[in-house]
C-alpha cells in the first residue's frame, strides 16, 4: 500500500515514517504544501496523512484542491488543531479522517486500515480466493488455514492481484504500488516476485497467468 | 461613592434656583408688608386727625370731645386697642390715655411721624403730629397708637400667599430640572445598555451614528479601544494557534516513537527509539522555555518593572561563554569584542540576556563549520550598539521582515528551532526603545544583526 505522509515537522514525519514502514506501508514524506500537491499529481497513492499546518500551502488548501481534481484517495488529517470547528471544516474539505495531534500510534494505523478496507475492499475483513485467506488488518496470508511465509513485497503484490482478481493488472501498476520514491522496483523485479509468488502457491491451483506485453491476471476459481 | 453629573446638575441647579427663590420670595414679602404696612400708618394717621377734629375750646381752654361711641369708630376692629393722648406744645397732658410714652421733640406739623414701642407689654405703633386746632392760638400734639395685632395678622397671610406658590414653583421646578436632566442623559444610559449587554468575546465597534455630540468623543474613545483590542485577540488566537501546533507536533513525535519502543523486539531498536525520543525531549524542553520567555516579554504580563542598570559588556560576555561548547563542537570560532568603556544601559537583565542569547545561538546553528560569530559592542554619546556577526547562510531579502514574526521560518531555517528566538530578541528590543537592523556581512557572506540602545542617563 502506497501512502503519502505530509507533514513539515521532521521529527514527528520520521517517527511515523519508521512506524509506517514497519507495518508494510510504502511511505512517501513530503515536508511543504507544495510538494504534496505535485507528489498528488505525479503518483497514485492509496492513502494520505495530512498535517493542516503546512508551509507555502496550506493542508486545508491542498486537500480542497485534491478534491477538486477529483482525487479520491482517502485522506487522515492530522493536526494540532483541536477545535470542534476545525474538526467539522477539515472533514467537510473532503477529510476521510482526523486526528488530533499527539495520539496514538495505534490508533492512526487502525484508522488507516479502516479507510483502506472500506476504500480497497468494500469493507470486508479477509479476502478469501480458493485456499488463499487474506486478513487485511494483520495483512496475513493463510494457505489452507496455515499462516504462510511472505515477504512485504510479495503480500503487496498479491494483495493488488487479489484486489482485482479476474482483471487484467498492468506492471507499470504494480511498480507504483510497491514503490517509494527511493526505491522504485523495475519491471524485472515484479516479475522475480510473480515467480516467487507462483512458486509458493504451487499446488494450490491458484493460478497467475502473464498476458504478455501487458502484466498478469489473478484467474478466478470456479 | 461615585459621582453622578445628574446629581451634580440638579444639586447646582436647586442651589441656584433655590437661592433666586428665596430671594424673589423675602423680596414680595418685604415689598407687600411695606405697602401694607404704610396703609395701616394712613388709617392711624386718619384716626390722629379724627381726634384732632374733636378738639373744642370751652372758657379758653380746650376740651377733647371723644365720647366712648366715637373712640370705638377709632377702632379699626376688635382685635386691636386703641391708645390717643393730646398734649400741649409745653407737653402738658391735656386729655387721652396717660399711658403712652413722651412725645418726639421737633414734630412736623405737615408731616406725621410714626414709631414702633411698647406699652407695658404690648408693641404698638404710635402715630404722632403737630396740629393746630381751630380757633387756637397754641399748638397742640396728638398722639395716636394701637397694638400690632392686625398687621401681624395680615404679614402672615401676606407671607402664607406668597410662600405656598412659590414652593409649588419651587418643587415643580426642581422636578422639571429632574426630568430635563434625566431625557438630557438618555444617550449616555443608551451608551451603558449598548456596553452592558455585550458578552465578554463581542468586540465589534458601537454605533456612532446616533450619538449626540457630547458623547461622541467618547464612542470613538471606546471605539477606537475596541479596535486595539480585536487587533490584540487576533495576534493572541493566531498565537495560539501557532503555539498548539508546534507545542503538540513534537509531543506526536515523542508518542508515535514511544508507541513503537514498546512494540520494539530487541535492544538495538528499544535504545534507537529511546535516543530519537531523548532528541524530541530536548527540543520540547527547548521550545517551552522560548515560549515561557516570549510570555515574560509579553507588554501584557510585563507590568512589574524590573528596569536596573546593566552593562552590556558583562551580559554579553556571559552569553558568548555559555556558547562556546556549542560553538566548538560546530568547529565555529567564536568571539567577543567588549567596548572600551563600559556600555550602560537600563533594562531588563533576564530579557536581555534572552536577546543576546537568541541572537548568538541563531548565529551558530546558521554558520556552517569553520565559520565565524563575532559579537562587538560600541558605546557612544547617546547609544550603546550591539553586533553580531556570523558567516552563515545569511538572510534573504525577502525573509528581513518576517524573521521577527513569531513561529515564521523562513526557508531552510533549522529544524531545531522554535520560531520563536527572533520573536523575542524583537519583543525585547521594543521594550527596551531600541532599534534592530538586519544586514548582509562582508562581501555579503553571512549576516550581521545591529541592535541599538538608548545609552543610560
Amino acid at each position: 500500500m502506497r501512502l503519502l505522509l505530509a507533514e513539515d515537522d521532521e521529527f514527528f514525519a520520521n517517527a511515523l515514517r519508521l512506524g509506517l514502514e514497519s507495518k508494510g506501508y510504502n511511505v512517501d514524506a513530503v515536508r511543504t504544501g507544495t510538494e504534496a500537491s505535485s507528489a498528488l499529481k505525479l503518483s497514485t497513492y492509496d492513502i494520505l496523512v495530512l498535517d493542516l499546518g503546512l508551509p507555502e500551502i496550506d493542508g486545508s488548501q491542498v486537500l480542497k484542491e485534491l478534491r477538486a481534481d477529483g482525487n479520491p484517495v482517502p485522506v487522515i488529517v492530522v493536526t494540532a488543531r483541536d477545535a470542534v470547528s476545525d474538526r467539522i471544516a477539515g472533514l467537510d474539505l473532503g477529510a476521510n479522517d482526523y486526528l488530533t495531534k499527539p495520539f496514538d500510534f495505534g490508533e492512526l494505523e487502525a484508522r488507516i486500515r479502516a479507510l483502506l478496507r472500506k476504500n480497497v475492499w468494500g469493507n470486508r475483513m479477509e479476502i478469501e480466493h480458493g485456499p488463499i485467506r487474506f486478513v487485511i488488518n494483520t495483512r496475513e496470508l493463510f494457505i489452507n488455514d496455515e499462516l504462510a511465509e511472505f515477504t512485504q513485497r510479495e503480500v503487496a503484490v498479491l494483495e493488488l492481484l487479489l484486489k482485482r482478481a479476474g482483471k487484467l493488472v498492468g506492471k507499470r501498476l504494480f511498480v507504483e504500488h510497491v514503490a517509494t520514491w527511493e526505491e522504485e522496483p523495475s519491471e524485472n523485479a515484479i516479475e522475480i516476485v510473480i515467480h516467487r509468488l507462483r512458486r509458493k502457491l504451487e499446488g494450490t491451483q491458484v493460478k497467475i497467468r502473464t498476458i504478455h506485453g501487458f502484466g498478469y491476471l489473478l484467474e478466478n476459481f470456479e | 461613592m461615585r459621582r453622578s453629573i445628574r446629581k451634580r446638575l440638579v444639586l447646582w441647579l436647586s442651589l441656584l434656583l433655590g437661592s433666586i427663590w428665596l430671594l424673589s420670595a423675602i423680596g414680595g414679602y418685604w415689598l407687600a408688608v411695606k405697602f401694607a404696612s404704610d396703609a395701616f400708618d394712613r388709617e392711624l394717621v386718619n384716626s390722629a386727625d379724627s381726634v384732632a377734629a374733636r378738639i373744642r375750646i370751652k372758657n379758653e381752654k380746650l376740651v377733647i370731645d371723644l365720647p366712648p361711641a366715637a373712640q370705638a369708630i377709632l377702632r379699626h376692629d376688635n382685635t386691636d386697642r386703641f391708645y390717643y393722648q393730646v398734649l400741649s406744645s409745653k407737653g402738658e397732658r391735656l386729655s387721652g390715655d396717660e399711658c403712652l410714652p413722651k412725645p418726639l421733640q421737633n414734630l412736623s406739623s405737615e408731616r406725621p411721624s410714626f414709631r414702633t414701642t411698647r406699652i407695658g407689654k404690648d408693641e404698638v405703633r404710635i402715630a404722632e403730629l403737630n396740629t393746630t386746632a381751630e380757633g387756637m392760638k397754641e399748638e397742640v400734639i396728638i398722639q395716636v397708637a394701637e397694638t400690632l395685632q392686625s398687621r401681624k395678622q395680615l404679614s402672615q397671610s401676606i407671607l402664607v400667599t406668597i410662600i405656598l406658590p412659590q414652593l409649588l414653583m419651587a418643587i415643580l421646578g426642581a422636578s422639571a430640572v429632574w426630568f430635563g436632566i434625566s431625557v438630557g442623559l438618555q444617550p449616555l444610559k443608551q451608551l451603558q445598555l449598548a456596553i452592558s449587554a455585550r458578552s465578554s468575546g463581542d468586540l465589534s465597534t458601537i454605533d456612532d451614528t446616533i450619538s449626540p455630540e457630547e458623547t461622541y468623543p467618547l464612542v470613538k474613545a471606546i471605539n477606537r479601544l475596541l479596535d486595539i483590542l480585536r487587533e490584540d485577540a487576533k495576534t493572541k488566537q493566531r498565537f495560539l494557534a501557532n503555539a498548539s501546533h508546534q507545542l503538540r507536533t513534537p509531543l506526536a513525535g515523542l508518542k508515535t516513537y514511544s508507541s513503537l519502543g514498546i512494540k520494539t523486539q530487541t535492544l538495538d531498536e528499544m535504545r534507537n527509539m529511546m535516543e530519537q525520543i531523548d532528541k524530541g525531549l530536548d527540543r520540547t524542553s527547548h521550545l517551552i522555555s522560548q515560549l515561557l520567555a516570549l510570555a515574560r516579554n509579553d507588554s501584557a504580563t510585563r507590568t512589574i518593572a524590573t528596569d536596573e542598570m546593566i552593562d552590556l559588556n558583562f551580559v554579553a560576555s556571559d552569553v558568548v561563554e555559555q556558547h562556546i561548547n556549542q560553538a566548538i563542537k560546530k568547529n565555529i570560532d567564536i568571539g567577543f569584542g567588549p567596548s572600551d568603556q563600559p556600555a550602560l544601559i537600563t533594562g531588563d537583565r533576564v530579557g536581555i540576556h534572552e536577546l543576546v542569547g537568541n541572537l548568538v545561538d541563531n548565529a551558530i546553528k546558521y554558520t556552517p563549520a569553520g565559520g565565524k560569530v563575532i559579537v562587538g559592542l560600541t558605546v557612544s554619546q547617546e547609544s550603546v550598539t550591539l553586533n553580531v556577526r556570523d558567516t552563515g547562510c545569511g538572510i534573504k531579502e525577502q525573509d528581513k521582515e518576517r524573521i521577527f514574526e513569531r513561529f515564521y521560518r523562513a526557508e531552510g531555517a533549522s529544524q531545531d528551532g522554535s520560531g520563536l528566538g527572533l520573536a523575542i530578541v524583537n519583543d525585547v528590543a521594543s521594550h527596551h526603545n531600541a532599534a534592530i537592523k538586519v544586514e548582509p556581512g562582508n562581501n555579503g557572506i553571512g549576516s550581521t544583526f545591529t541592535v541599538t540602545f538608548p545609552s543610560f542617563s
